[in-house]
């Protein structure tokens, strides 16, 4: 790079008439086009969190004592029971690595809980543990005990600090307000409650309808649950407007407005065809295998209606349109809003990416970086995972896994080009997708790959080398690229084949 | 003391549990469940999960249907109540979902003491219930049967309890008729019928079918055609008819034989792939050797003397079009022989399916079977011929044992000319009893098609015991193999969409079943 680079100055140095300064910019347009920027690590396998948190799990363990509360025996055990069993869920969720550890989001998000603990002495007894959950769903959750976890979702979809300070207060005051710890405490009440206890065994004494009344029985319970639970986020929303304020972060109630939209990245429309995304690959993908042809109950017009939607009364949390119509009035009037820093969402949407992978959800992952692409993202990483992704729906063909590979969603979820995308994965003949994968492993991004990247692509080109590729062949592929790689990201999915 | 106050408040947290997952185990114990494919025009387009929820009534129950598509995503649910029911065939025929199930007024209850069910009677019927995609029941109808159900004994002392089974004599049978609407066969203790319904469920015409062991009903190229099979021969004895769709006329009943009267053993009675009317194909099977059990040494005697399908382009006479292919016509010569014998394989054919491709091709799939001679036998009856007892209890086995090595392909050319296609590696089975039917041993093979209507290609999944191998008739080739086990798991293929297999993984160990839906190739 540096011998070119000096190359290209001296050109400049010695030709300075228009033309030549023409010449010039044409040759380094055409040199950037085919250069590619050295691919540095997002993540590291240290970073997930059986390793990362690895401490904090074991502290969770010991601090996380059920206190007595109850003096009746049954109440307090069935209390005990529940909340071990929150315990055990976060342990086995660090262990099973649902979280992550990155320093930027880390830091960036602990700034906000900083800010809005120092502001809230009164309310915030020190700073939460701060998990970064892996999920791409856009959400945020308290798990109590001063545990407070973001998702990868969140941090990719807010657009700025406030609005992402909104949620985290809002959190932060479920767990002042000690909301789980109360909803943990009502459950076991119910649980062990006489009345409770009563309509179940009238579910038992009835001889007619016994599944229709234990539903009536677990209906009334969990309409309960959601309509406390529905008063607790508005409490939360409450708390959450006065805790910005002291800590002088704008509020917007728009956000609420915003946050019902959230769930939307699969029903987005792409830019161009879907087809278009992969001329950049050399693929030559055939404009039938993105269109369905199927006679398939898929493709018909049905409408049942009966059980599709939750009803209004079963919901947690208060429609957004509700929570913006409650809050509007508190709208700062100061419009200035911190955009987040673009680093910040690089690494997210990065981690989602590589997260859908190693779950081998292929359609979203591969869906996502279509999406990233429209926002002009020229990333060569993400044309890395192209590669990877083709290459892993060929092993999943190899090991009959396409299908969950893919993970077929019916057409009325999704956008139209999610779905094209979608039956193209699943109508590409596997010999094609072979070509795809030995094509592809050819092309110049490969230039600026990383190491490990490149470590990565042996592995997989070993695993879907031969179609009879024994289990012993494939640990020892795994082992050789763990023995390359122990740091790299990659060796998380390495490591399942060891 | 301290001890069994200890003891007692676990006793008591764990009553509090176990109370809780009494109701829930109690409540699951009266549901059940079983799943159907929906098929149409040859293709899987969902499945159907019929699940009994609850005993509503006396009588009655609480029933719910979950359709999924052809990806096995739910689309849609629908509940109703009825008496006790078996769900036993599924139709679907411009976007009506056709049903039908045996109802019965006994089936479902639990009686604890003989003399409840002494003098029981129940009243059966075929019910048959239509559902449109807007999860509408458009109409149920009912017919009364007379079944030979009967209350039987299970479990043991305070469990023991009388329960009623019924089936009718020969089995439902559900088809679409193209545009036009439904066709359900029964046959119960009196009779067998073939009822036509419209597409909203009204009844149009019953007619009665002739006597015979085993009916097989086609609707293709929307005729109606009915196969029957007699028990005269247990190769060949069928005969065949066909239905007028708009009266329910039956026509005229013909034999299957050859020109010389040779019976013909059917394989495949479905629709062309290519023109959507039904052809018939199988083995032309020699008469002189069809009144005793096919085992290896009838079989060695020329037992298949050749191969024939027959076409039908419309119910008249003129519209049925026979091929007669015999081996002693000499186009497989020198390699198979008069008598249907492989020189280069040492064996002789058994026909096991046939299927067709889009240029008008019929392939014969045949399992090569193979003659032993079981040298044991023959040394023990020497060695121990003194004895009288040992030679003459070896000659009772017989000294011959047979095996079904690998899967030949045969193709028969719209021309007439039949070829040597290719043959498919397979392990070997065990070895046979000489004197024993040769069919004992088909259990250790299956081979079944599929097409792809859209790709207009076929393709051979023959199956023996270790793997199961996907051969693709266009490419020539085996084009996938799936192990039976792999990695503890057990790995069963079926039919899934156009184009498709469902894989089903079992894993005992583990515990779970997946399901995927892959591409043929």
């Amino acid at each position: 790079m540096k011998t070119l680079g000096n190359a290209v100055w001296h050109a400049y140095a010695v030709f300075t008439s228009k033309k030549l300064i023409l010449l010039f910019v044409f040759f380094l347009a055409f040199f950037q086009n085919k250069s590619y920027a050295q691919e540095k690590p997002f993540s590291a396998y240290a970073d997930l969190s059986r390793f990362a948190f690895a401490k904090q799990k074991d502290s969770l363990k010991k601090a996380w004592v059920c206190p007595a509360v109850y003096k009746d025996k049954k109440t307090q055990a069935k209390y005990v029971e529940i909340w071990d069993s929150r315990t055990s869920f976060l342990i086995d969720a660090i262990q099973g690595n649902n979280f992550i550890y990155n320093k930027e989001i880390i830091a960036y998000v602990n700034g906000i809980i900083s800010e809005l603990t120092a502001a809230n002495k009164d309310l915030i007894k020190g700073n939460p543990l701060l998990l970064i959950d892996r999920s791409e769903s856009v959400n945020a959750y308290a798990i109590g005990g001063n545990v407070l976890a973001v998702n990868l979702g969140l941090i990719s979809y807010v657009t700025t600090r406030e609005e992402l300070a909104l949620i985290l207060a809002h959190e932060l005051a479920h767990n002042i307000l000690d909301h789980t710890g109360n909803a943990m405490k009502q459950k076991a009440e119910l649980l062990t409650s006489e009345e409770y206890k009563a309509s179940l065994n009238d579910v038992l004494s009835s001889e007619y309808g016994r599944l229709t009344k234990l539903k009536e029985v677990l209906k009334s319970y969990s309409f309960s649950r959601s309509k406390h639970s529905r008063y607790k986020e508005s409490e939360a929303d409450s708390l959450a407007i006065v805790m910005l304020n002291k800590t002088k972060l704008n509020f917007n109630a728009e956000y609420f407005l915003k946050l019902d939209s959230s769930d939307n990245e699969y029903r987005t429309e792409l830019k161009q065809p879907a087809k278009s995304y992969f001329t950049a690959f050399n693929l030559n993908l055939e404009d039938q295998w993105f269109v369905k042809k199927s006679k398939g109950l898929s493709g018909r017009n049905y409408n049942f209606s009966k059980g599709e939607n939750l009803t209004d009364s079963l919901k947690t949390h208060p429609d957004c349109i509700e929570r913006y119509n409650a809050t509007k009035h508190f709208t700062s009037a100061n419009t200035v809003y911190t955009t987040i820093p673009a680093s910040i969402h690089e690494a997210a949407d990065k981690m989602i990416v590589w997260n859908l992978y190693n779950n081998m959800s292929l359609t979203p992952a591969l869906y996502r970086i279509m999406l990233l692409k429209d926002k002009n993202n020229k990333d060569a990483w993400y044309d890395i995972m192209v590669y990877n992704i083709f290459a892993g729906l060929y092993y999943s063909d190899r090991k009959l896994a396409r299908f969950n590979s893919i993970g077929v969603v019916p057409k009325e979820l999704i956008s139209k080009d999610y779905y094209a995308t979608q039956t193209m994965l699943e109508q590409i003949p596997a010999e094609q997708l072979s070509s795809a994968v030995k094509s592809m492993g050819g092309l110049p991004f490969w230039s600026g790959a990383s190491s490990d990247s490149r470590g990565f692509k042996s592995f997989l080109t070993s695993l879907i080398s031969r179609e009879d590729i024994s289990k012993k062949e494939q640990e020892s592929s795994s082992k050789e690229f763990l023995a390359n790689y122990p740091t790299s990201i990659y060796a998380e999915v390495a490591d399942k084949f060891k | 003391m301290k001890k069994i106050l200890v003891l007692f408040a676990a006793m008591a947290v764990s009553t509090g549990i176990y109370a809780q997952s009494k109701v829930f185990k109690e409540v699951n114990s009266d549901i059940s469940s079983e799943s159907k494919t929906i098929f149409s025009g040859g293709s899987v387009i969902g499945y159907v999960v019929f699940t009994q929820l609850e005993k509503a009534s006396q009588d009655s129950f609480n029933y719910k249907l979950s359709i999924m598509d052809e990806n096995l995503n739910d689309i849609g649910v629908v509940e109703f109540r009825e008496i006790g029911l078996y769900l036993r065939a599924i139709s679907f025929e411009e976007d009506v979902l056709c049903l039908s199930y045996i109802k019965s007024t006994e089936l479902g209850k639990d009686y604890t003491k003989y003399k409840e069910v002494k003098k029981k009677e129940s009243k059966d019927f075929v019910m048959t219930q239509f559902i449109n995609l807007d999860g509408k029941i458009l109409n149920t109808e009912n017919i009364s049967v007379t079944t030979s159900g009967s209350f039987s004994n299970s479990g043991y002392g305070r469990s023991s309890s009388y329960s009623y089974n019924t089936r009718l004599k020969k089995g439902l049978q559900l088809e679409g008729l193209k545009g036009q609407g439904f066709l359900m066969f029964y046959g119960d203790d009196n009779s067998s019928k073939l009822v036509k319904y419209g597409l909203d469920g009204k009844q149009l015409w019953t007619s009665s079918m002739a006597d015979a062991e085993s009916y097989y009903l086609n609707t293709a190229g929307s005729n109606i055609y009915m196969l029957m099979k007699n028990e005269k021969y247990t190769y060949g004895d069928y005969t065949f008819t066909s239905i007028d769709a708009a009266t329910g006329k039956v026509g005229k009943t013909r034999q299957l034989q050859d020109k010389e009267g040779n019976q013909l053993r059917v394989r495949t009675f479905e629709a062309d792939p290519q023109s959507g009317n039904l052809y018939i194909a199988g083995s032309i099977i020699n008469n002189k050797r069809n009144k005793v059990d096919p085992r290896i040494k009838v079989f060695a005697k020329a037992m298949t003397k050749g191969v024939f399908t027959i076409d039908m382009d419309s119910t008249a006479k003129n519209g049925m079009k026979e091929k007669y292919v015999y081996w002693s016509d000499g186009s497989l010569q020198p390699d198979i022989n008069k008598l249907g014998y492989t020189k280069s394989n040492k064996s002789y054919n058994v026909i096991s399916t046939t299927y067709r491709d889009y240029n008008g091709n019929t392939y014969f799939v045949t399992d090569e079977l193979r003659k032993h001679v079981r040298v044991g036998g023959i040394i023990s009856s020497v060695v121990f011929a003194p004895l009288i007892v040992v030679p003459f209890m070896q000659a009772a086995l017989g000294y011959n044992v047979y095996t079904y090595n690998n899967t030949n392909i045969f193709k028969l050319t719209p021309k007439g000319a039949l070829l040597q296609e290719n043959e498919i590696k397979m392990k070997r089975t065990p070895k046979g009893a000489g004197k024993a039917d040769i069919n004992y041993l088909s259990n250790y093979r299956s081979n079944y098609s599929l097409a792809n209507e859209e790709a207009k290609t076929t393709y051979l999944v023959a199956s023996d015991s270790k793997t199961t191998q996907i051969y693709s008739t266009e490419k020539r080739k085996i084009i996938r193999t799936v192990p039976y086990s792999k990695d503890g798991s057990t790995m069963l293929i079926g039919p899934a969409k156009e184009g498709h297999i469902m894989v089903i993984e079992k894993n005992t160990k583990e515990k779970y079943t997946r399901l995927s839906i892959e591409r043929l190739d």
